[in-house]
């Protein structure tokens, strides 16, 4: 199992990429190395065309840059090549670094796609979401829940003798955690990928 | 994936049909597994003794065929070396340029699905010649 991770910039990437990847990502490894723990094994005539290759006890990928502005990422778990939890782990991993290489170089992604493929079968398609659609997400997500709560909690205060005032205040305070909560997983808990 | 199936299918019906007698055509029935190997549909000649490997991949022109399609297939072709195979593949999805020539060098036929019509007669045509 492994996926192919496509991020298209909006500027050129440096000219010197090579050199500008290993400063980022420090632990770099021989080229050869990481090819022979992919799918990719044994496959050396495409080693020049990597730009920068990473091989740690969890993942392994390979960055290739067919032209100036697209980035494409080979990505599968070190060891676990079958679990496609921990190769999603992987993807959020590098798209993070990626990000963050771009973000220092005064780039950006214009859009970042990933595909998951079970050795030659292409299963799931991921696409990045902005922060404004893992809110939606966040949002939509067990909806009726979150329109039970306030209901609830105005119920549950009346039935506590509250005043129907104060019931309201109760079910405002529930609206103000339920939209922290929302706010809190579309920031830091829910993934950066949506996949189908 | 469904899309892709149906086009095994439909393709190696038609196959069968547009090559006539002295053609096997095989469609793959089960998933090549962990290590991939098994084509999607193999042609046999038996008066030649050639064998046509087939591999559909793609899900769509809105996604690009991944840069790993190029080890897949030559394991693929290392697995059944003793066949001296041909090898097609056909892609519902764009080709890069790196990627594409790649398998041109590897001697890989690259078909891209347009229209099913179309595609049986250019597998046909690599595998007997033109239609007379």
């Amino acid at each position: 199992m492994w996926a192919e991770v496509i991020v298209r910039t909006r500027r050129d990437l440096p000219n010197n990429l090579r050199d500008a990847l290993a400063v980022h990502f420090t632990a770099r490894v021989e080229v050869r190395r990481a090819i022979d723990a992919t799918t990719w094994h044994g496959n050396y005539d495409w080693e020049d065309q990597v730009v920068h290759s990473h091989l740690s006890n969890s993942l392994v990928f390979l960055i290739f840059s067919p032209e100036v502005r697209t980035l494409k990422i080979h990505v599968e778990s070190a060891f676990l090549k079958s679990d496609i939890r921990a190769l999603r782990g992987s993807v959020e991993e590098i798209e993070r670094h990626i990000t963050q290489f771009l973000n220092h170089n005064k780039n950006g992604a214009q859009q970042t796609r990933v595909a998951i493929y079970s050795e030659d079968n292409h299963f799931q398609t991921g696409k990045k979401l902005t922060w404004l659609g893992k809110l939606g997400e966040a949002t939509r997500e067990s909806l009726l829940v979150k329109l039970y709560i306030p209901i609830a909690t105005y119920v549950a205060s009346l039935l506590m003798n509250y005043e129907p005032g104060r019931a309201a205040f109760n079910v405002l305070a529930a609206l103000v955690a339920l939209i922290l909560w929302i706010l809190i997983d579309a920031s830091f808990i829910r993934p950066s990928f949506r996949y189908e | 994936m469904k899309g892709e199936s149906q086009l095994v299918t439909t393709l190696a019906t038609n196959l069968a049909q547009r090559l006539g007698s002295g053609y096997v055509v095989l469609p793959q029935s089960h998933s090549s597994g962990l290590v991939g190997g098994n084509p999607d549909i193999t042609v046999y000649n038996s008066n030649t003794n050639q064998v046509v490997l087939v591999e559909v991949k793609g899900s769509g022109l809105e996604f690009e065929l991944p840069l790993a399609t190029l080890p897949v297939l030559r394991r693929m072709r290392e697995l059944n070396k003793e066949l001296h195979p041909k090898l097609i593949l056909i892609t519902t999805s764009r080709v890069g340029l790196e990627l594409r020539d790649a398998l041109l060098h590897d001697n890989v036929y690259v078909l891209e699905a347009e229209t099913q019509k179309n595609v049986v007669e250019d597998v046909a045509h690599i595998i007997v010649g033109p239609a007379k």
